[in-house]
């Protein structure tokens, strides 16, 4: 869950920077072995920083492998190309001759620290070689040669068996468990051998697609082994359970190099190689349980490169060294207890337990389930106390936190394998005991002993109380502790006293059935609701108040194994906003980047952890004393110049606690936020937009061209006035030609400066220059002359009766199945009068209303009949006003797309006016657009010419003609607001009238004979 | 070129990582590290801090207005895993109306939906994971989760214009202007993806995988339609190019992209956002600096501005 909590720095660190070892090889005495080309160098583990002696090596090639032979720590085996050279290193003085003896003859109690062998067999590179763990002279090697060959040391001239296959070698490892078994790895598939039956592997296991980087075998379970890969996974084999597909996968998210269990305990270390081998990204290695893989239980840090190898020492005991080579060129060596596995285990896999439970690991929901239980009461009041005021982190937090150091107190010899056994019950409560953060406070610790398992604490706020808990056996498995107020000089009232034992309850309980130790947590739920309830100081109030629930919900902090996969977070920016705004923020000038100039910004979060341990390094040398690390914060990673040359000196620096550093550091961590007008670069102008006239229907286009062109001029845009102008000029023959009307004419539209310069005047502005606006202000223009070139002609339109009270608009109710050239106008009054007498006789059932549909339909088809000659005529007419107008009906659903587009910045700028004006022109936008499930009411336009074309409408205006469609029944007037109509007679009208009509009457105000309350009730009822 | 309208103190403890300014540009709304988002209003060149949200328990990544006709609603994704939704429901009153929970690692960022689609937020996260969050504004949240949308995890999203755009030959047929709902996303695997709403299925399906980017994307953006049968996608990687992808619609579900690298710049690019007229590019980056590009007429882009630092020079 928490990472920073549990990781942990290295203890002894040298550099060498010269040496270039590529292979580390540590003997089971404590020496590490390095191998470069130039030499060989051994270091005692207790005193990393000294090479005590090194062996001359000249070669040209870097060792690929090398291993102290673990039954024999004086033999020393280091690969050089297609060699394998032995050495002999003296147990006693360790000293190595400067120049090892080339004699081969010469046994290995002879010459101290001598080269006995050179195993020559392998026709290519040697990549990997391991030592038999049962027979001391057997060594194993892999090669690309795709042979495997064991050899017996003791006569190296050749191999003593050979094992062959059809691909390269890699890894090759002797079992640990049994003798005669090995393992190697080819690309993505493994091999197991038995050394008994050469010929053939017993086992060919296609593990991974990707590269093989590192295979082990359990020291505890020997048959099981544990492959990593390119692939970012770690998968485990067991080969008395194999069943061709892995126990259990690990996945990393990043390519693992090795993966190796841990000597002590069920655990396994990985080291990962950040992509592309950036320095910064996270080299850390990381710890795991073998009973939880959900979060690693440890992060050594430190590293800035790649871990090239890693081994261990075991000093006494519990204590182990975890020593590490790194592409960084230091050896790091890392204290580690084998408790350590124990404890975490217990704390760890329990919570991760749960996580599981809850929702997919999801700790959110587990934390939120906890803190909606164990803290609801307290939350539902904003301004109660926050538990832990000074803390950030939850009370399971700060045990994670101190069993994650190395004061581990339990003095179990081998609890290894089983964390959570009952029999380990005093060391459960002793460790707690141990760990408890006694500065919690106003709470005072008086009696705390393990044995009698009891705790006594004072709590002293306005009034003094005194509390007393008792630990049962099998605490804290399910088993809350006992409760009970001890007398005490003022103590609080019953009623506080039995919230207080409220509270404690819930917070036992919700700790315990988890397996979770509730000490702590307890303690501060029970001083703050005591200061909740006895009444606190105001400061204390208030200072709290800021963070009602970060205490409770364990604060996210950086440091996750997930880190890896969170991008690195932007610390400038830039957006473009609203209109024409752009907004910027960054990094104030004075917080340069940490990393080098030439290095690029890291890819991911975890680039911070090992800047976050470099620095708390840093800050531990200056101080002498270990001090806890900075909350982690993205800002660690700038380097602030200016407080650099402000605290030059050393002891200055040391002086100041690393919180109030944090706190003045953060007064300045973040930049301004800068917003700029970005008008100047946009092709749209907001003043233009402004002053532009739009002109409803029936607006004078040569006005406003004109009005147009003199905006332009005035805001200095004289492209657009020119353009403006031209419009104006084509305007004014279009409007003469318009009003002589003659249709013998050729329409100016057809002239080359009348639609195809419109339209060019648009492609121009939108392709060329991105102007949407100029493109919808002239699509807007021309779009009001184009309606009202069309409605002389509706008056020459005869034979439509469209004043009868029977052809009302209204309509009826159509189901949205319909098609939507469906005909649904009656056209005259006989037609009326027959889909009439069919609505009569419809159902209450909508399911056969498809079968009106066809009837009417049919009627209507005959009924168009009589209108055949004037069809053509119609026909005719279309065609001539389509060439009459100036923009091409065709694109009017372009033009209309920036007409809305427009209207959209329009209303950015909050000029809503104009986008009124803007939206009213458009003729085809919104229909498409309301999306509307279910039936719906349509009324058809009065309009002949949109009749003709059966327009359905779906407001109170024709979406083509824009004249109003419904007409009240009772006042005559156009409806645009709340409307009702009987869905048997498609009559109706305003509501008002319609209620006030229908107070009185139970028929039709149209004389229509319909009774339709009735009818509408038999429909719906 | 470009001319300082109001530069605000946003007094965060820690950085910011997102600024934006809502549909209008009157409000400002800021996160950053410190776990908080806050919100200015600003006018006339003067700032005044309306509110400041507190709830993340991490540093808040990214922020989104959504669009004012479903009421002022701002969307906040965390390092904790959690989108918020925060509603103004009085007067400088804010509420957190939603939290969505549903991601199993850091979200890295949100992005509305143009208004047409409905009041739709999609989340990208670090788990892999996209999730789309939609409401018919009774404040009752419907997710649909799209796991392992990238593999290793997903920086960024970015909505698709809705203007439905006219293919080239069609008619005036209503068919041709459905609307179709579609976001880019970019994530670890080095892959811009394109995900398309399949209405019959009622699920997310991709679309479209674009492939150059050579290391993690950082963040994709999708141009404003100016109502063109063409469209620009923008996105910005760790391997520090920026690349304009290129649609030209020959039909009306063809999609046909064409790339074209912007520039490789000094450092990694972090965010890549266009102008409303979709024709300049502003990129920002680790190195602190904006930049903003323009295509000229031969289809080249080109340099227009360079801010260094905060300053404008």
């Amino acid at each position: 869950m928490i990472m920073a909590s549990r990781w942990s720095t290295s203890q002894l660190i040298a550099e060498y920077k010269d040496l270039q070892a590529v292979c580390l090889a540590i003997s089971g005495d404590g020496w590490c072995a390095l191998s470069s080309r130039r030499s060989i160098s051994l270091i005692n583990c207790d005193t990393p920083e000294v090479i005590d002696h090194w062996i001359k090596r000249e070669t040209k090639w870097d060792a690929k492998a090398t291993e102290f032979n673990p039954l024999d720590n004086n033999l020393l085996a280091v690969t050089n190309a297609q060699t394998v050279q032995i050495y002999n290193i003296d147990a006693n003085t360790r000293k190595v001759p400067m120049k090892p003896a080339v004699d081969s003859s010469v046994g290995r109690n002879g010459l101290n620290g001598t080269q006995l062998q050179t195993l020559r067999g392998h026709t290519r590179t040697i990549t990997d070689l391991n030592w038999s763990y049962s027979d001391a002279h057997a060594l194993a090697t892999a090669s690309y040669d795709n042979n495997m060959h064991i050899w017996d040391v003791r006569d190296g001239r050749r191999p003593q068996l050979s094992m062959s296959s059809v691909a390269g070698a890699t890894q090759v490892k002797w079992s640990r468990a049994s003798e005669h078994t090995l393992a190697t790895s080819h690309e993505g598939d493994v091999r197991v051998w038995d050394r008994r039956k050469n010929n053939i592997p017993v086992h060919y296991i296609t593990a991974h697609l990707s590269k093989i980087n590192g295979l082990d075998w359990n020291p505890n379970i020997g048959s099981q082994f544990a492959t990593c890969s390119q692939d970012g996974t770690v998968r485990f084999w067991d080969l008395t359970t194999f069943k061709g597909k892995p126990d259990i996968i690990l996945t990393t998210g990043l390519p693992v190099w090795r993966a190796r269990f841990t000597p002590f305990g069920n655990g396994l270390i990985t080291a990962l190689v950040p992509q592309l081998r950036r320095t910064g990204e996270n080299n850390s290695l990381w710890m795991w349980s073998m009973d939880c893989f959900d979060q690693p239980l440890h992060s050594f840090v430190g590293h800035l490169d790649v871990v090239l190898d890693f081994g261990w020492h075991n000093r006494n005991g519990n204590d182990y060294d975890l020593i590490t080579w790194s592409k960084d060129n230091s050896l790091r060596v890392w204290k580690v207890d084998s408790q350590i596995l124990t404890l975490q285990n217990e704390d760890n896999c329990e919570f991760s337990a749960d996580d599981i439970n809850d929702n997919q690991s999801s700790t959110d929901s587990a934390n939120d389930t906890e803190l909606s239980a164990a803290a609801a009461a307290r939350l539902r009041r904003p301004n109660t106390l926050d538990i832990s005021p000074t803390y950030n982190k939850s009370p399971s937090d700060q045990f994670k936190r101190a069993a994650a150091g190395y004061h581990v107190l339990s003095s179990a010899a081998d609890t290894a394998k089983k964390p959570q056994t009952p029999e380990t019950p005093v060391n459960s409560l002793t460790q707690e005991f141990a760990q408890l953060n006694v500065n919690i406070p106003n709470v005072q610790i008086e009696e705390l002993n393990a044995t009698k398992r009891v705790c006594i604490i004072t709590a002293t706020t306005s009034v003094s109380c005194r509390l007393k808990m008792l630990f049962p056996a099998d605490y804290p498995n399910h088993s809350a502790p006992h409760f009970s107020f001890l007398t005490s000089a003022t103590a609080p009232s019953d009623d506080v006293k039995r919230d207080l034992l409220k509270v404690l309850h819930t917070t036992a309980y919700l700790q315990v059935k988890r397996n979770r130790m509730c000490l702590e947590a307890c303690l501060r739920q029970f001083i703050t609701t005591l200061e909740r309830l006895t009444g606190s100081s105001p400061a204390l109030l208030y200072a709290t108040r800021l963070e009602p629930i970060s205490g409770l919900i364990p604060s996210r902090h950086y440091g996750g194994y997930l880190d890896a996969s969170v991008p690195f977070p932007r610390t400038s920016g830039a957006r473009f906003c609203s209109g024409e705004l752009l907004v910027c923020f960054g990094r104030p000038p004075h917080l340069e980047q940490m990393n080098a100039p030439t290095e690029y910004t890291p890819r991911s979060l975890s680039a911070l952890d090992s800047f976050l341990s470099a620095l708390h390094r840093q800050s531990a040398a200056q101080t002498n004393q270990i001090t806890s690390p900075l909350v982690p914060s993205i800002s660690s990673f700038y380097f602030d110049s200016s407080r650099h040359k402000r605290t030059k000196s050393r002891s200055k620096r040391s002086q100041t606690d690393p919180k109030s550093v944090a706190n003045k550091h953060s007064s300045s961590n973040c930049g301004p936020v800068f917003v700029f007008s970005a008008a100047g670069l946009l092709p749209i102008s907001r003043v233009l937009a402004e002053n532009y006239a739009v002109k409803a229907n029936g607006g004078d286009i040569v006005a406003m061209c004109e009005t147009n062109a003199k905006v332009a001029n005035t805001f200095g845009r004289r492209d657009l006035c020119q353009t403006w102008n031209l419009l104006k000029l084509s305007a004014e023959i279009y409007l003469k030609s318009l009003n002589s009307a003659n249709i013998m004419d050729t329409p100016w539209a057809l002239h080359p400066f009348g639609k195809k310069m419109v339209q060019s005047l648009i492609d121009h502005s939108v392709l060329k220059c991105n102007d949407i606006q100029t493109a919808a202000m002239i699509a807007c223009t021309f779009h009001t002359t184009d309606t009202k070139s069309k409605l002389p002609p509706k008056q020459s339109q005869p034979g439509i009766a469209n004043n009868s009270p029977g052809s009302s608009p209204y309509h009826t109710v159509c189901s949205t199945i319909q098609a939507p050239n469906t005909p649904e106008t009656y056209g005259d009054w006989s037609l009326i009068s027959a889909v009439e007498s069919l609505k009569r006789t419809r159902s209450n059932s909508w399911s056969d209303f498809a079968e009106n549909e066809a009837l009417i339909s049919g009627l209507v088809n005959s009924a168009n009949n009589n209108h055949n000659d004037n069809f053509a005529q119609q026909l005719e007419l279309e065609a001539h006003e389509n060439n009459t107008k100036m923009l091409e009906p065709k694109l009017q659903f372009q033009y209309d797309c920036y007409k809305q587009i427009y209207a959209d910045i329009l209303y950015r700028w909050q000029l809503m006016e104009k986008r009124a004006l803007i939206l009213k022109s458009c003729l085809t936008v919104n229909q498409s657009q309301l999306f509307h499930v279910g039936i719906d009411f349509v009324t058809e336009c009065q309009n002949p010419y949109c009749e003709k074309r059966y327009n359905t409408c779906r407001g109170p205006y024709c979406g083509h003609c824009k004249t109003p469609t419904l007409k009240c029944a009772i006042c005559r007037m156009p409806v645009r607001g709340a409307v009702n109509h009987c869905v048997v007679c498609g009559h109706g009208g305003h509501t008002v009238h319609m209620y006030n009509w229908f107070a009185e009457s139970d028929q039709c105000p149209t004389g229509c004979g319909c009774f339709c309350l009735q009818n509408n009730h038999n429909i719906f009822a | 070129m470009v001319s300082i309208v109001s530069q605000v103190d946003t007094s965060h403890d820690d950085m910011i990582h997102d600024a934006q300014m809502d549909y209008y540009g009157t409000r400002l709304a800021t996160c950053s590290s410190d776990n908080t988002v806050k919100i200015f209003e600003l006018a006339n060149g003067q700032q005044k801090l309306l509110t400041t949200l507190i709830g993340h328990t991490g540093p808040v990544w990214q922020l989104g207005w959504a669009h004012p006709k479903y009421a002022n609603l701002l969307a906040s994704c965390s390092y904790d895993k959690r989108v918020f939704i925060w509603k103004e429901v009085s007067a400088n009153h804010w509420e957190r109306v939603y939290e969505h929970l549903n991601h199993d690692s850091s979200v890295n960022s949100v992005c509305w939906a143009p208004q047409e689609f409905g009041l739709m937020l999609v989340c990208g996260s670090s788990d892999g994971s996209i999730s789309v969050l939609s409401s018919q504004g009774d404040g009752i949240w419907d997710a649909k989760k799209i796991s392992n949308a990238h593999s290793i995890g997903c920086n960024a999203v970015s909505w698709a214009p809705a203007i439905p755009v006219l293919a080239a030959g069609g008619g005036q047929d209503g068919s041709s202007r459905q609307l179709v709902k579609r976001f880019v996303s970019g994530g670890c695997d080095n892959l811009v993806k394109i995900w398309k709403f399949d209405e019959s299925e009622e699920k997310w399906t991709e679309e479209q995988r674009l492939e150059a980017h050579s290391d993690w994307v950082r963040d994709v953006a999708w141009a404003p339609s100016i109502g063109l049968p063409k469209s620009y996608i923008a996105s910005c990687s760790q391997d520090r190019r920026v690349i304009i992808w290129t649609n030209t619609m020959d039909g009306p579900n063809s999609s046909n992209w064409s790339y074209k690298i912007l520039h490789t710049f000094d450092d990694v690019v972090w965010h890549v956002s266009w102008s409303v007229m979709a024709n300049i590019l502003a990129v920002s980056g680790g190195d602190n600096k904006v930049s903003l590009w323009k295509e000229n007429f031969d289809t080249n882009w080109i340099c227009i501005s360079d801010m260094t630092g905060n300053k404008n020079n």
